[in-house]
Formats: structure tokens, C-alpha cells, sequence
């Protein structure tokens, strides 16, 4: 599974003809942890979006191991403030969400899905909490909860937005041992964040997106304070104000 | 035993209570069911303005067929279509949004009815529209109920998943593949269908109150989409009947003894119900605080606490 790659050709994302990501180009490895980092406004909801079929890209290609992507492969985490937390559904109702999509419309729910929810719950360590609506959870349990309902669907890729905003330190520990678990078993996880410090000690791999791919690489040698100022002071492109600007 | 049978069954000895019982089951049921899809997608002022925007397009089939039930229900399928259409055109057309556009339409819709029924040849009351009759149903108005109810009960449990999915994240159902905006369309179909059906029967005003009143309540004691969608169902059935026998004894108008009674049944959920009600709610916050609060001070390391 390791061996999968995430292949993204000349993306091209933009809203009423507006672009919000431009013909990006990346390569990426599954079996990573990946950051993705970028001021507001850079297009990383977007890129998001665009990778698991939200919205239409205006140009390019996506591929998953060799193939075009199915939905189920990519898993998409939304932001906590686009989640109605009162909707009448427990923390195993929504990882048996992630069974939908393989069992269509009709097919009851057999014995392999509910050991694939039983799975998916145990790595994330919700097992006692299966019971519990979603809003009687803390932040970090239903970051996990959602992350569940990915590993249920069996997604190969999980993109997350902005998971760890808004965690205290105990939780954020927890969501990135999480994540850790995830990764080793072989999925790409990719993460768009925004506190810097932090992005050393939990990520292998950074993309710095700012409209367009800034730079990409292993942490050690591409998160560098060049690259940090290259993404964060440069104004992203935004239409035709900004029409004669050019990015380095 | 004996008094209780026969204040029972000594209704339905008439046989509009037969009907009338059977009606009230069968619609309290159907729109039970579909008021589980109200509530979580947040639709039910915009059924409040379909229900109203019905009346001209029945007004308009009043003038041309006089009251044939065949003729309302199209009259009102089509006076339901043309304010949903224009409102999308109004809303995506300018930047007037979507419950403007809906208001100020149910609004013209509503008006012009009235002005079309005060011309029209036969007397109609407006009341009758609002609360409907029915201890007066005739058999092609049962026809009309069972027949509706026979399409939208089984069409919503076969699209039982996809609407889970879309109602709970529509985007995220978007990018599984499920097709949103037909099921959207469907649900709003679902909707004007059953409003129609109970329209004849009940009028507009409970026609909307089993619509909305069966599911908020279950949703105060249940976190199970499956327990909201047939507990909705089978209150909105029980409540309809209950309220018809009361109605009957106390000498009261049905349809308006029907809906207080679901808003009593709202109202004692809302106040006495375990999870969600509000005494548990008061109650359960004091406790929480306090254990928090004993928590906290167990923990926290007494250095983190000196000044």
C-alpha cells in the first residue's frame, strides 16, 4: 500500500473564473504525513475540495495509484465549524457512514462492516464513546470520530482541515498519535495547518501553497524560514487586481 | 372496562368518524415520517410558504373545474412548482437570497388567490383551506391520501442512506456520488405531495403541524435518525387519533384539537424529556459544573495554582 502514489497534475481550482489554486504539480508518496501551509486565502480548502471531487477543477488530473480516483479512496475531514453537531448520530453511526458508499443503497450491513467499524474505532480509541451523540464529545474526540469514519470507508488518502485548531495540548497529542497510527498503516494523510511550531514534530512532508505550489519536500530541508517568508508575505493571487503581480 | 370500550368505539359508529380515523392515521403517519427530513434540513418555514402558496393554484382550478379533487391536486402541484421555480430564478438571478425571494413570493401567491377565490362562482372559506374538514371526507380524498402515501413512504425508506448522507454533510454526500440535487428535489416533491393529500382533509395549518410537531418531539429523546424517521411516524398517527377523539367528546374543531395537542406533547417533551430536555439540561449543568470543578482541583498540580 505504500507504494501507492497521489499523482496531481496541473490542478487548477477558480471560482467564477476566478483562480484559487493554479496549476499545481505534486507527486506524493502514501505512508506519509504531509502539512499543508499557506495564509487564509491561499487556496488549501480549495485544493482540498478539487482532491476529493467537491468541486470540478477547471484544469489537470488526479490519479491514485496508477488509476483515476474513486470517491471512497480520498476521505474528506471538513473544518469543525461546518459540522451540524446535533444531528441525531453517535460516534459508531458515523463511522458506519464510511460503509455507505461500499454497500450502496440497499445491501444490509454485514459482519466484514461491522468489524471494520469495530477496527476503525478501536485505532481510534473511541471505543467506550461509541455510544455518545457527536456534540457530547470534545473537539480531539470528534476530530477522531470523523477519522474514524475515514479509516471505515478504508480511505487510502485523508485530507484534514485544520484538525488541531482550537485543541488543547493533551488533545492535540492524542489526535497526532492518531494520525501517526494512520500513516503507518500506510495512508497519506495530509493536513492543512496553521501553527507553525508545531509542524517539525508532526509532519514528514511540507507543501507550501500560496495560489500556486511555493515549494514541497521533506521538512527537514524544504521548511526553512526562506520558504516560510516566500508563502506568507507574498499577496496570493486574486484576480485582476493583482493581474500584472508574478510569484518568484 | 365497558365504559372505557364504549367511549372508545362509540365514535365510530358514524361512519365520517370511520373516515375521518382513518385519514387522520394514514396522513399523521406519512407526514410523521417526512417531518424527520423537515426538521434536520431545517425546512420548516420553507414548507410554512409552500403550504400557503398552494391556495392560488387551487383557486385557479376551482374556476376552471369547480371543486373536482382531480383538479385541486393539480392545481396546487403546479401553484407549489411555480413558486420553487421562481424563487431559485429570483435568488440565483440577483443577489436577493433565497428566503427573500420565498417570502415575498408565498406572500403574492397567498394574495392572489384570495383575490382569484372572491371571483370565483362557488363560496369558499379561507378557513376551510387553513384547517380543512375532516370530519367531511369523501372517498376520493381517501383515495387521493393513500395513494400519495403508498409513493412517499417507500420511496423515502429506499432512499433512506442517501438522504441520511446528504442531510448530515451535503458536500461530503456530493463527492460520494450521491446526486443531491435530485434528491433535494425529491424531498421538496415529497413535501408538496403530502401537503396535497392532507390539504382536502386537514388544511394547510395542520397539514404543517404533523409536518414539523412528530419529529422535533422525538428529537428531544433520541439520537438515532432511524428511531426520528418511525417515531416520528407513529406519534404523528397516535397524536392524530388521540386528537380526533378528543375533539369528537369535547365538541371541539378537529383539525385545531389535532395540532394543540402535538404542540402539548412538544412542549411536555421539551420540559420533561431525560437527554434533551429542559429540566435535565438544568440539572445536569450543576452537575457537570460541580464535577469539573472537583476534577480540577484534584489534578491540578498545587504549584500551577500558587500566585
Amino acid at each position: 500500500m505504500a507504494s501507492h502514489r497521489l499523482e496531481i497534475r496541473d490542478l487548477t481550482v477558480s471560482y467564477h473564473r476566478i483562480p484559487a489554486v493554479h496549476h499545481v504539480n505534486l507527486d506524493l508518496c502514501c505512508g506519509r504525513s504531509i502539512a499543508l501551509l499557506g495564509p487564509n486565502g491561499a487556496g488549501k480548502t480549495s485544493f482540498f475540495k478539487a482532491l476529493v471531487g467537491l468541486v470540478k477543477p477547471e484544469t489537470g488530473t488526479i490519479n491514485l495509484g496508477g488509476h483515476g480516483r474513486s470517491p471512497r479512496d480520498i476521505a474528506y475531514l471538513p473544518q469543525r465549524e461546518n459540522v451540524d453537531w446535533d444531528f441525531p448520530v453517535t460516534v459508531r453511526g458515523l463511522a458506519e457512514m464510511g460503509r455507505y458508499s461500499r454497500l450502496g443503497w440497499w445491501r444490509r450491513f454485514g459482519a466484514a462492516d461491522c468489524a471494520a467499524v469495530d477496527k476503525a474505532l478501536a485505532t481510534m480509541e473511541l471505543t467506550d464513546l461509541a455510544h455518545r451523540q457527536i456534540s457530547a464529545l470534545s473537539g480531539g474526540q470528534q476530530q477522531r470520530a470523523f477519522l474514524a469514519r475515514a479509516l471505515a470507508q478504508e480511505a487510502h488518502v485523508l485530507l484534514l482541515d485544520e484538525p488541531f485548531n482550537g485543541l488543547d495540548k493533551p488533545a492535540q497529542n492524542l489526535l497526532a498519535q492518531a494520525m501517526r497510527r494512520i500513516v503507518e498503516a500506510g495512508n497519506l494523510v495530509i493536513v492543512s495547518h496553521h501553527d507553525l511550531k508545531t509542524v517539525p514534530e508532526l509532519f514528514e512532508q511540507v507543501i507550501f501553497l500560496n495560489g500556486e505550489l511555493v515549494a514541497f519536500g521533506n521538512t527537514a530541508e524544504v521548511f526553512t524560514d526562506a520558504n516560510i517568508r516566500r508563502t506568507f508575505d507574498t499577496p496570493a493571487y486574486a484576480g485582476r487586481t493583482h493581474h500584472h503581480h508574478h510569484h518568484a | 372496562m365497558n365504559d372505557f370500550s364504549s367511549w372508545l368505539l362509540e365514535p365510530f359508529r358514524h361512519e365520517f368518524m370511520q373516515r375521518a380515523l382513518f385519514g387522520c392515521a394514514l396522513i399523521g403517519f406519512t407526514n410523521g415520517c417526512l417531518s424527520t427530513f423537515i426538521v434536520l434540513r431545517r425546512l420548516a418555514l420553507m414548507a410554512d410558504a409552500m403550504a400557503h402558496s398552494l391556495l392560488p393554484g387551487l383557486a385557479v382550478a376551482i374556476l376552471l373545474f369547480g371543486l373536482a379533487p382531480a383538479g385541486l391536486f393539480v392545481g396546487a402541484l403546479v401553484a407549489a412548482l411555480l413558486v420553487a421555480a421562481g424563487t431559485q430564478l429570483i435568488a440565483r438571478s440577483s443577489r436577493v437570497k433565497e428566503d427573500t425571494a420565498l417570502g415575498l413570493l408565498f406572500a403574492c401567491a397567498f394574495s392572489l388567490g384570495i383575490v382569484l377565490l372572491s371571483v370565483a362562482p362557488v363560496r369558499v372559506e379561507v378557513s376551510h383551506y387553513l384547517f380543512g374538514n375532516i370530519l367531511g371526507l369523501a372517498n376520493s380524498d381517501l383515495w387521493i391520501i393513500y395513494a400519495i402515501s403508498l409513493f412517499v413512504l417507500p420511496a423515502l425508506i429506499a432512499l433512506e442512506r442517501p438522504l441520511f448522507l446528504m442531510m448530515f454533510e451535503p458536500g461530503i454526500a456530493a463527492s460520494q456520488g450521491i446526486r443531491v440535487g435530485a434528491l433535494n428535489y425529491f424531498l421538496i416533491g415529497a413535501l408538496v405531495l403530502s401537503m396535497i393529500s392532507s390539504l382536502q382533509a386537514v388544511g394547510v395549518i395542520l397539514a404543517l403541524g404533523m409536518l414539523i410537531a412528530p419529529a422535533a418531539t422525538v428529537y428531544l429523546f433520541s439520537d438515532s435518525f432511524t428511531t426520528l424517521f418511525w417515531g416520528g411516524g407513529l406519534l404523528g398517527m397516535a397524536t392524530s387519533c388521540a386528537g380526533l377523539m378528543a375533539s369528537y367528546w369535547l365538541n371541539l374543531p378537529s383539525g385545531a384539537c389535532i395540532v394543540l395537542l402535538m404542540g402539548i406533547v412538544f412542549l411536555v417533551a421539551l420540559l420533561a424529556s431525560p437527554r434533551y430536555g429542559i429540566l435535565a439540561r438544568w440539572f445536569r449543568q450543576r452537575h457537570l459544573h460541580e464535577a469539573s470543578l472537583a476534577r480540577w482541583k484534584e489534578s491540578a498540580p498545587p504549584a500551577d495554582r500558587a500566585p
